[in-house]
């Protein structure tokens, strides 16, 4: 075990590292930092005494070790929107993306096990057919369109919700049902097709001529088994969730890093950019990480090794 | 406690697999048939927009401004989905904005296609360090999320029609070398290969002519699928402003712009939005549907009557989990 | 026990005229046809075939764990102690299954949960039943390792399947199997994934337990030798059929149908002069295809006109009793045939 959780540690500083090279050259190289950020009728002065600033007429290979030095270290220079280090701006609203994140997951995975799970215990019920639509509209459901028109009937018709913000546990709730619809469908789907895979292995049948009901064979023992494809869908969902939040957080102005990356372009704002790219992509890693140690946790063969 | 699901006409089990069997199984299975029926016609406007829109997309009308469906207009014609704040007619913008959606998503899903397979090929058949590196690249980038990347790159390098195809095609082109590097594996130890070789066939002839054709069914299944998540990743990126621009029309692009009129002329940002839905909706059903075929055990039980998203989401997943 | 005690005793286990279809990609397949067999308490029965001839499915059958929804039982009855298990809720069935009657099978490890310790699952007989704790289902599952013979219980109760060799798998399987006492037990090719001297512990075991029990015991196996020692009687199966029946003597010595005349002629013997292996010309019919008249006829050697027209029923050999009995048309003759 304690092999397995040092390999894949290493493994994700690799990733990591490779996404600091790559948000370099995209950064740096293939775009012109100075021009991306200023305006296009600037004045030749302002580019350069940019480029100083930035540090850009240094060789690539010196700017690169700075930038990655920095990335370490956490310092990205300052924002040019908030005159603030970019660290701490990403940090201070990766709480609210967090959040809603969790919020969403919170929803999204509970309900998916379940439904599957009942679809798996009740072929051709309704939580079979509802599985099916779920797992159809997940996969192609517009979440600001779906959230526009929520915000349509809940906020503006009826008048239950806020239309938009940051505040209590009414304005989480649409935002994070919205997020929560594509996860929901797609690991309710692969619940039931892992659970009926489970179901038809032969110590499932073994444990039915047990005495075992058929209930308690899906709940206890499929699920359990199930559970290695669920987790590591759920994990792969975490980052789709983290892509549907920066839209999602456009729609309902929920004060998140994704809002935050989208005010950062309209702004022209490198450091910030790279800021909040990076720390997100820290977040994917880790969650990654996370995923592999829980699945190394319940496969009894990795944990005893 | 065994129990029987079947549906279908009574019969020995045994089913022929034909052009009329498949309508009446058509027939049988209305959602399928929807997908399409609507797909169908979705090509046809697509293809042919410019000349079957009611009114020109772009004649602006300041009397006729924000007007709910089945709004008479000036030259005689419904404004059958109404009009938006410029009082153009939103049908003929939402035609004319399929064929940009359409267009990105089949256009985005070819290039990332191609470069994937390719990128699948080689590391699937010469193994080696090849395979190691192409691999370890799809893994760091398969990590990443999409719309993030997208929004990074097309900021570097602008906006405009060209540039979001590539940007989105650079996002999705990973998932084809996965499923195609699998394939492939499996695929170069069967002993049709070592045949090829032994008759003298090079390692070209022996991917295009022996390998590739075994792939197209299911690359087929995978690439509707992915023109549905090119075209929700394209209406995504025009609704934050940062894919097709003004006054270019895209499907995103009506969302958003009818998103401040939502209270007062809630048809703008209801039908486009629906539009892409459908679109995907029905892509990923056709795609179910594709799969189901393909494999012989879940064709045969469509042909007996089962729906397909029942025969199919009972099965086992498709490529994606088949890494 | 001698036969005429046994007919005093009524049966545990009854099957009667039991068919079982699966529909497949190529049509509806019948794995049994017509199947009937009784068990006792204490006595054992041997059901003999090759594969695909329907000897697991009809066990399956039993237990009610047939592959839904591709297979249907579509017609005959199943009575364990006058109750007829077919009509029964599945609830109620979950109740007779380990209690009353209980099933091993072939392959331990997959028969087994895999992220279980061997522990949990023997217990887990007893927490399903009789609403035992943990704790308390746990001393019990030791208690069983012992008696299966598995050295070193107390610490073994914690280990998962795959650290185990394949016979004291079996040995698990076994444990949870008679862990409730019950009346029958269903035995699937219990030896045939082992090695040979594994096999003869094993069976060995069996025996043991059984008449420890006093358990009515069906084995199912392709295997001549290796139910030879334990059996009373010897049901032989034939695509999907019972061919012939009888005491264990009576069908190995005396077979009266072509079929068991073949298997045991093919059988190397060390006690004969060694003659070329005589095996059974030709091959078992595929399941999807229906043969007219006798479905062994292609391969018969008695094999005489009305072989290919009428199906022989099984029926009752001469004086023998109604419990020898066999399907074939020349049944007498082969019957004297040495």
């Amino acid at each position: 075990m304690i092999r397995y959780v040092l390999r894949r540690s290493i493994h994700s500083i690799g990733v990591a590292f490779v996404v600091v090279v790559l948000v370099f050259l995209v950064g740096r190289m293939v775009g012109d930092p100075a021009r991306l950020m200023l305006p296009v009728d600037a004045l030749p002065e302002q580019f350069e005494s940019l480029r100083e600033r930035l540090g850009l007429n240094e060789p690539l290979l010196t700017q690169f070790f700075a930038f990655l030095g920095g990335a370490m270290s956490g310092d990205f220079g300052d924002s040019f929107w908030q005159k603030v280090p970019a660290l701490d701006l990403v940090l201070s609203r990766l709480p609210a993306t967090l959040l809603l994140a969790a919020a969403t997951m919170a929803i999204a995975l509970p309900s998916a096990i379940l439904l599957g799970a009942l679809a798996v215990h009740k072929p051709g019920s309704w939580a079979d057919r509802a599985v099916n639509v779920a797992s159809l509209s997940g996969v192609s459901i517009v979440d600001f369109w779906l959230g526009l028109m929520l915000i349509l009937i809940f906020s503006v018709q009826l008048g239950w919700l806020p239309t938009s913000g940051y505040g209590g546990i009414e304005y989480i709730v649409l935002p994070a049902v919205v997020l929560a619809a594509s996860p929901l469908g797609r690991i309710a789907q692969i619940t039931r097709s892992a659970l009926l895979d489970e179901m038809s292995k032969p110590y499932i049948r073994a444990a039915r001529a047990k005495g075992m009901t058929r209930r308690r064979a899906i709940f206890r023992h499929g699920l359990k088994n199930a559970f290695v494809p669920i987790i590591t869908m759920a994990g792969d969902e975490t980052t789709s969730v983290l892509n549907g939040a920066v839209v999602i957080e456009a729609v309902f102005a929920w004060p998140g890093v994704g809002l935050l990356l989208i005010q950062a372009i309209q702004r022209r704002d490198l450091p910030l950019i790279e800021a909040t790219v990076l720390v997100v992509a820290v977040l994917v890693i880790i969650t990654n990480l996370l995923v592999d140690l829980a699945y190394a946790y319940l496969n009894p063969r990795i944990r005893y090794s | 406690m065994t129990e029987s699901t079947d549906e279908g006409p009574p019969h020995n089990g045994k089913v022929h697999f034909g052009f009329r069997t498949i309508m009446a199984g058509l027939l049988r299975d209305p959602v399928t048939l929807f997908a399409c029926l609507f797909l169908a016609f979705l090509a046809i406007v697509a293809v042919f927009a410019p000349w079957l829109v009611p009114h020109d997309p772009m004649a602006q009308s300041l009397a006729l401004r924000n007007r709910p469906p089945l709004t008479p207009s000036e030259n005689g014609f419904l404004h059958l989905l109404g009009t938006d704040a410029l009082g153009r007619d939103l049908l003929s913008r939402l035609m004319m904005g399929a064929q940009v959606s359409v267009s990105i998503g089949v256009l985005g899903a070819v290039v990332s296609g191609s470069f994937g397979v390719i990128m699948g090929l080689i590391a699937g058949y010469y193994r080696g360090w090849a395979d190691d590196l192409i691999m370890r690249f799809v893994d760091v980038m398969l990590g990443f999320p999409t719309l993030l990347v997208a929004l990074f790159v097309l900021f570097v390098v602008g906006g405009g029609y060209v540039n979001l195809v590539l940007v989105l095609a650079l996002t999705r082109w990973m998932i084809y070398a996965r499923v195609t590097r699998g394939m492939t594996l499996a695929l170069r130890e069967e002993p049709f290969v070592d045949g090829a070789r032994a008759v003298g066939a090079g390692d070209f002839r022996i991917i295009t002519r022996h390998i590739l054709p075994n792939l197209l069914a299911p690359l087929l299944v995978l690439a509707t699928l992915e023109v549905a998540r090119l075209i929700l990743a394209e209406s995504a990126l025009s609704f934050l402003g940062f894919g097709i621009q003004p006054p270019a029309s895209s499907w995103g692009l009506e969302v958003s712009g009818g998103r401040s009129y939502i209270t007062t002329a809630w048809w703008l940002v209801s039908f486009s939005g629906a539009a892409i839905f459908l679109t995907a909706l029905s892509l990923n059903l056709f795609a179910t549907w594709l799969r189901a075929l393909s494999d012989p055990v879940q064709r045969w039980r469509w042909l007996l009557g089962k729906k397909v998203a029942v025969a199919v989401m009972n099965g086992t997943g498709g490529p994606e989990h088949r890494t | 026990m001698s036969d005429q005690l046994f007919k005093t005793v009524a049966p545990l286990l009854e099957v009667d005229n039991l068919s079982v279809e699966f529909q497949t990609m190529e049509g509806v397949v019948r794995a049994v046809t017509g199947l009937s067999y009784a068990v006792k308490a204490g006595e054992t029965i041997a059901i003999l075939g090759e594969s695909g001839s329907g000897k697991s499915v009809s066990a399956e059958a039993v237990l009610g764990i047939i592959d839904a929804p591709a297979g249907r039982i579509t017609s005959g009855t199943i009575r364990f102690n006058g109750q007829e298990l077919l009509r029964m809720s599945p609830k109620e069935r979950s109740r007779i299954n380990g209690e009353h009657v209980a099933m091993i099978f072939q392959d331990a490890l997959a028969a087994l949960n895999p992220s279980q310790t061997v522990g949990d699952q023997i217990g887990e007989m007893f927490r399903l039943h009789r609403g035992m704790g943990r704790r308390e289902a746990f001393m019990r599952a030791i208690e069983l390792m012992d008696k299966v013979r598995i050295p070193a219980a107390a610490q073994r109760v914690h280990a998962y399947p795959h650290e185990f060799s394949g016979g004291m798998r079996q040995r698990v399987m076994i444990a949870s199997a008679i862990a409730l006492d019950p009346e029958v037990l269903i035995a699937d090719e219990p030896t045939t994934a082992l090695d040979v001297t594994v096999q003869a512990q094993i069976m060995e075991l069996l025996g043991e337990l059984q008449s420890e029990g006093n358990m009515g015991l069906v084995l199912i196996s392709h295997d001549l030798g290796v139910v030879a020692d334990v059996a009373d009687r010897v049901l032989v199966m034939y695509a999907g059929r019972a061919v012939e029946q009888g005491t264990l003597r009576e069908v190995y010595r005396t077979p009266a149908h072509p079929y068991t005349a073949g298997l045991i002629n093919s059988i190397p013997r060390l006690d004969r002069p060694s003659h070329r292996l005589q095996p059974i010309e030709g091959t078992p019919p595929s399941p999807h295809t229906t043969i007219a008249g006798c479905p062994f006829h292609p391969r018969c050697p008695w094999r005489i006109k009305i072989c290919t027209e009428a199906l022989p029923a099984m029926e009752q050999i001469g004086a023998h009793g109604p419990d020898r009995a066999s399907a074939c048309h020349r049944k007498n003759e082969v019957l004297l045939h040495v």
